[in-house]
């Protein structure tokens, strides 16, 4: 198979190529139009992170600093922490919060009953229809010292305090409320996946004898095994990117110091002190290090299980 | 599969497994019921109120849906939220299916190319400010399409399409071909209706994140009320002053006393329609998903 | 392969044209010419008709300014509903157009408005806001703003008598309040109508005090007796209320000890001693007021949640008040004598106190100095095309109409004029919806009008008394510094200083008061890394500034 492509490409013809699928170029117009003007023509913007850049100067008018940006960053007093809490906080993700998902909807699909089945699924949506304002505001509610979860800690035997205000607590309750709001609404892809999987290899399966923990491990799990190769592919190719949105509604200087992450760094250097080169460069010290690690997972899985995204 | 006598672990896998997701869904449902008691509690005793509210407090009042419901602005945005996510999610869904259709012809001579072409998006982007220029640039500022079409597809999304779409069994594609289909009949007529559940799940991951979404319409709207998605106006209700907006005059808005109110019951106004919709998808999911069936 | 090379030649192609249209500034000797022959035209107008100038018929002015804080009672969302600028619309018939971020939003707004390129005409906002753009004389210098002073003897007569006679107040403090380092005036600023004193100061629960047989607090022993009753006998969890940066609106509360606290912003903590300045962090003062304060939340005397708060005062959200957990905070006389309507807590009565001292018989340093001018005003943009014109309308909202509308709304329908003064009628005192004044008049009267008269709101001799008196004589401010003029490239240096200090500052003092770190043992770590990050540059800067205003050239 592989050989074979790599003949192909060898020798395509771009103008045979066009003649042949007409109407597939004609399809790809618009979408290809669509993403330079909204995609790549602002990445243009991108050369301001070797500028000083004032926005009245231009692109062209502003002084060019080439590396200092960066050197800045590097040097800075927040480099070294920004990244660490980044790289952390991702990896709390990958490990509690990819998973979660898969684990609800394949739990989920071993109810019989088709009510409760519906239930279940339908609640469990629900948090993701908040929006991450109302969201953020909750939780703070629930782990301030008077919180009813923290109400709940203190009748356990913990001490009262505010939760979300506690460096030690800070990821915890980051990861967790995370999977509350993202388990039922990200299991819907994988449900589909899971009804995608053909019945009468189950049928097989229980005629060899396979017990259910067989079935799941021999039958279900590789039926969508292709949807969860490519989510995890797509999510390490933003591991820098740590939603900054739900971390600026929930840090508090008493917390910076686990949940100060780049994005909200970049935010804070980009938007509020509005110093855009310096922003600029962070961000795109942050995307180089997000394609290098989807490449790297790429390759890891085009080897390891012949799936890749490119 | 009832014929199958049920073995003493699987009772208990299925005991454990049924209270693990009762007790999934009291997590689920229990801020929601916080909230919705809120919105019928009396203001004064949910000001002095802390902790989770089980039933509303004190007499459960209407007021806070009265004083909502004077409020023209809400309506209004309520409708401009509708029409957002009908024309966004329409928009999106042309061009993520078409796309993902012509990535997945494995004889689309630029098929790996063009993948590259639009994963790179997702890595590296211009960031807000170019992007806002462009938007400008091609007058959207300010306008319902400023809403509508930028970030209307998502690579993602259109990857999962793909991915979807090079699952469908190429004999029927090649037989449909020999009977003179060109590429659009193919689409329309074979690998739609066959990807049903996948295109009505990213269907509906971009009406939700356009019914979501507030941050680009504060900006591409920035002071054009009229046009405000519902979000909008919902989040000028639930943020308070921040810490950093100093008043040098004593002079500024005394909050009201039923502004916590307020908020629980626009949190309520805005969340309770999507939510009602979604079980009519959801029946819609279950149904169609028939990959398996072609082989045979 | 060589399909890629191909589309990668055609996209840097594109880019290239592309975010040059998009991205290229205009040209600007084009825009200098255009402006010269623009004022050419103007001149010959003026010598043709020297009689008041006419708004030409249908004028627009597009302005900036963040939206309303929406207040549901009130039920108005935009200026354009507020009875105030619907009569200034009709007195010179130019038609308003605001453009109003959504409340709390407005940082994000105008750096990307700024960013964008194509500005309103106007801009009014606080100055504050624009110090991460370099402050007003860099926008000037970047072309984005203009420069005032050379309109002033030209459109803005009215203006021109209160900036540059003394009136109520000396025209060269006027002055100096308004330009920016390089002697530019970038901010057309209200002026007060009267010099305000201190309106921020400490209230306590004065219906506890008498309930629990105590005297009010003075020292800050006192504070320490008071509230430990508070918190034993009252219940009052929180009793001390500060804001996420253990302080109050300015940091009075560690005036005590010689110092300022943390303020709410980044140059509340700077202060000045006999012309010099200081940063309060690397003063020992600074320590045993943070040493203080940990030793009062490890026994639960300060709200527990205090670092997670985004509030600036906590009367801002009346429900902390309202439940009965504050015994004392910081408040402004237009709030705390409502406290007990606002909140329906039947018996609840806050009452002023002087502020916390070492020893009786002190007197502090650090406080809300007497108001002159307001910290906002109008801005107007290189973008505005028509710059007479709205220079023109700026200046007829100084003419004593304009400034009565702006303060009361709209005569005979909100004010009455009483013996040659404006004055609230019931529309607002007693308004028949069942609204506050507060709310009345935020429903009806801008924020502030170009002569601002804050005295609109009525306050009580009692009230007046605290301001006047109260908070004033035991406290001669004399360590607050008033203004400074930093140029672009100081202001440049000192905010990108002051980013990372700032927030150090916070997060260890933080730390210092809930005991995740020890004052003892943790106290130099903190001063050495924000003397790595150059906070002894950034005083530096600050006192050149400071050096400076004092020096401003002046009419």
């Amino acid at each position: 198979m592989k050989h074979t492509k790599k003949n192909a490409v060898e020798k395509f013809n771009l103008i045979r190529d066009i003649k042949k699928n007409k109407l597939l170029y004609l399809f790809m117009i618009p979408v290809i139009v669509y993403f330079i003007i909204f995609h790549y023509v602002p990445m243009a913007g991108i050369v301001v992170a070797f500028e000083k850049y004032f926005p009245r100067k231009g692109i062209f008018g502003s002084q060019w600093v080439w590396f200092k940006n960066f050197e800045n960053f590097f040097k800075g007093a927040y480099a070294g922490r920004v990244i660490k809490n980044t790289i952390i906080i991702s990896v709390l993700e990958i490990v509690f919060s990819f998973p979660a998902p898969i684990i609800f909807a394949l739990l989920l699909n071993e109810v019989k009953n088709a009510k409760f089945k519906k239930v279940v699924q339908t609640v469990s949506y629900m948090p993701h229809f908040i929006s991450s304002v109302v969201f953020c505001g909750l939780v703070a509610d629930f782990c301030s010292s008077r919180g009813f979860i923290t109400d709940f800690i203190v009748m356990l035997g913990g001490t009262r305090q505010s939760l979300i205000g506690n460096a030690d607590y800070f990821r915890t309750i980051y990861t967790i409320s995370g999977i509350w709001q993202t388990v039922g609404y990200g299991s819907i892809i994988y449900m589909a996946a899971l009804s995608g999987v053909d019945k009468e290899l189950y049928e097989a399966a229980m005629l060899d004898g396979a017990n259910r923990l067989q079935q799941t491990w021999h039958v279900t799990l590789p039926g969508i095994a292709n949807t969860i190769v490519m989510l995890f592919i797509l999510r390490m190719g933003s591991f820098l990117t740590v939603g900054s949105e739900k971390l600026l509604l929930l840090y508090a200087p008493s917390t910076y110091e686990v949940a100060d992450v780049i994005s909200t760094y970049v935010y804070r250097k980009g938007i509020l002190d509005a110093d855009f080169g310096y922003s600029t460069a962070v961000n795109l010290f942050n995307s180089v290090i997000n394609t290098a690690l989807l490449i790297l997972t790429n390759k890891i899985s085009r080897k390891v299980s012949d799936m890749s995204l490119f | 599969m009832e014929y199958i006598k049920k073995s003493p672990s699987r009772v208990i896998f299925e005991i454990i497994n049924t209270i693990f997701l009762v007790l999934v869904t009291i997590c689920f449902l229990l801020p929601m019921w916080h909230v919705i008691c809120c919105s019928f509690s009396d203001p004064q005793k949910l000001n002095i109120n802390f902790g989770a509210v089980l039933w509303p407090l004190g007499t459960p009042t209407l007021s806070g849906y009265e004083m909502l419901g004077n409020n023209t602005a809400l309506w209004k945005a309520y409708g401009n939220t509708l029409l957002y996510v009908a024309a966004g999610t329409s928009f999106s869904m042309i061009l993520t299916t078409i796309g993902g259709y012509c990535l997945s012809r494995k004889c689309f001579g630029l098929r790996k190319a063009l993948t590259l072409f639009l994963s790179f998006t997702m890595l590296f982007d211009g960031g807000l400010i170019p992007t806002y220029m462009v938007v400008k640039a091609l007058g959207f500022v300010q306008t319902r399409w400023a809403v509508i079409i930028p970030g209307g597809v998502s690579v993602m999304n259109l990857i999962i399409m793909r991915t979807s779409f090079e699952q469908v069994p190429s004999a029927l594609e090649e037989a449909a071909r020999i009977d003179g289909a060109n590429d659009f009949q193919i689409l329309w007529r074979i690998f739609l209706p066959l990807t049903k559940a996948t295109t009505a799940v990213i269907a509906l991951f971009y009406a939700v994140a356009k019914w979501n979404s507030w941050f680009h319409p504060s900006i591409y709207l920035s002071g054009k009320r009229d046009l405000y998605p519902l979000q909008l106006i919902l989040k000028e209700v639930l943020i308070n002053s921040s810490i950093t907006d100093m008043v040098s005059s004593s002079d500024d808005f005394m909050v009201s006393q039923a502004k916590i109110l307020i908020k629980y019951v626009v949190i309520v106004v805005a969340t309770l329609p999507i939510l009602c919709i979604y079980p009519f998808v959801q029946k819609y999911f279950t149904k169609g998903v028939m990959i398996g069936a072609v082989k045979g | 392969m060589k399909g890629l090379k191909k589309i990668a030649c055609l996209l840097l192609a594109m880019l290239m044209i592309l975010s040059m249209a998009a991205c290229n500034p205009t040209n600007p000797t084009e825009k200098e010419t255009e402006k010269q022959t623009e004022k050419a035209t103007e001149k010959t107008d003026e010598t043709e008709a020297p009689t008041e100038y006419q708004f030409p018929e249908g004028a627009e002015i597009s302005i900036w300014m963040e939206g309303i804080n929406y207040d549901p009672q009130v039920g108005i969302s935009t200026r354009s509903e507020m009875l105030c600028w619907q009569t200034i619309e009709e007195m010179f018939g130019v038609k308003l157009n605001f453009i109003e971020p959504a409340y709390g939003t407005k940082a994000d707004a105008l750096s990307i408005l700024l960013a964008s390129n194509e500005l309103p005409d106007l801009f009014y906002t606080k100055k504050a806001d624009f110090d991460a753009h370099g402050g007003l004389d860099s926008l000037i210098e970047q072309g984005a703003i203009l420069d005032f002073g050379e309109y002033i003897d030209e459109y803005m007569p009215n203006y021109a008598s209160y900036l540059y006679q003394d009136g109520t107040f000396k025209s060269d403090d006027l002055q100096r309040a308004t330009m920016t380092a390089t002697g530019k005036i970038g901010m057309i600023s209200p002026i007060m109508k009267t010099e305000q004193g201190p309106w921020l100061g400490y209230v306590v629960r004065q219906d506890w005090l008498d309930e629990l047989g105590l005297e009010q607090p003075v020292t800050y022993d006192d504070w320490h007796e008071v509230l430990t009753a508070f918190k034993e006998q009252k219940g009052a969890t929180g009793a001390l209320w500060l804001n996420a940066r253990g302080s109050d609106q300015v940091g009075i509360f560690g005036a005590g000890y010689d110092i300022t606290g943390l303020g709410s912003t980044v140059a509340n903590a700077f202060f000045q001693k006999d012309g010099k300045v200081y940063y309060s962090c690397l003063e020992e003062g600074y320590k045993n007021y943070i040493a203080m304060l940990a030793q009062w939340y490890s026994e639960g005397l300060i709200d527990p949640d205090f670092y997670t708060s985004t509030l600036i005062r906590c009367e801002k959200d009346m429900s902390l008040i309202a439940s009965g957990k504050v015994g004392a905070c910081a408040s402004s006389i237009n709030y705390f004598p409502n406290y007990a309507t606002t909140t329906g807590v039947e018996g609840m009565n806050f009452q002023p106190v002087t502020y916390p001292v070492l020893e009786e018989g002190q007197t502090t340093h650090v406080r809300i100095v007497n108001t002159i001018i307001c910290d906002e005003g109008w801005v107007i943009s290189a973008d505005c095309e028509n710059v007479e014109m709205v220079c023109r309308w700026i200046d007829a909202l100084w003419t004593q109409e304009a400034i009565d509308v702006l303060n009361f709304g709209k005569e005979g329908v909100t004010y009455e004029i009483v013996n040659g003064e404006a004055q609230f009628n019931d529309m607002v005192m007693n308004n028949p919806d069942g609204l506050t004044k507060y709310q009345a008049r935020t429903k009806y009267a801008s924020t502030a009008g170009m002569v601002y008269d804050w005295m609109r709101d009525g306050f009580t001799e009692e009230v007046l008394n605290t301001q006047n008196h109260l908070w004033l004589d035991t406290n001669d401010g004399a360590y607050v510094i008033v203004n400074k003029s930093l140029t672009s490239e100081e202001g440049d240096e000192w905010s990108s200083i002051m980013a990372d200090v700032d927030t150090a500052a916070v997060e260890w003092t933080v730390k210092f008061i809930t005991g995740q770190k020890s004052v003892e043992d943790d106290w130099d770590e903190f001063i050495s890394i924000i003397k790595s990050m150059g906070i002894e540059r950034a005083i530096e800067i600050y006192q050149a500034g400071v050096d400076r205003y004092m020096t401003l050239p002046v009419k």
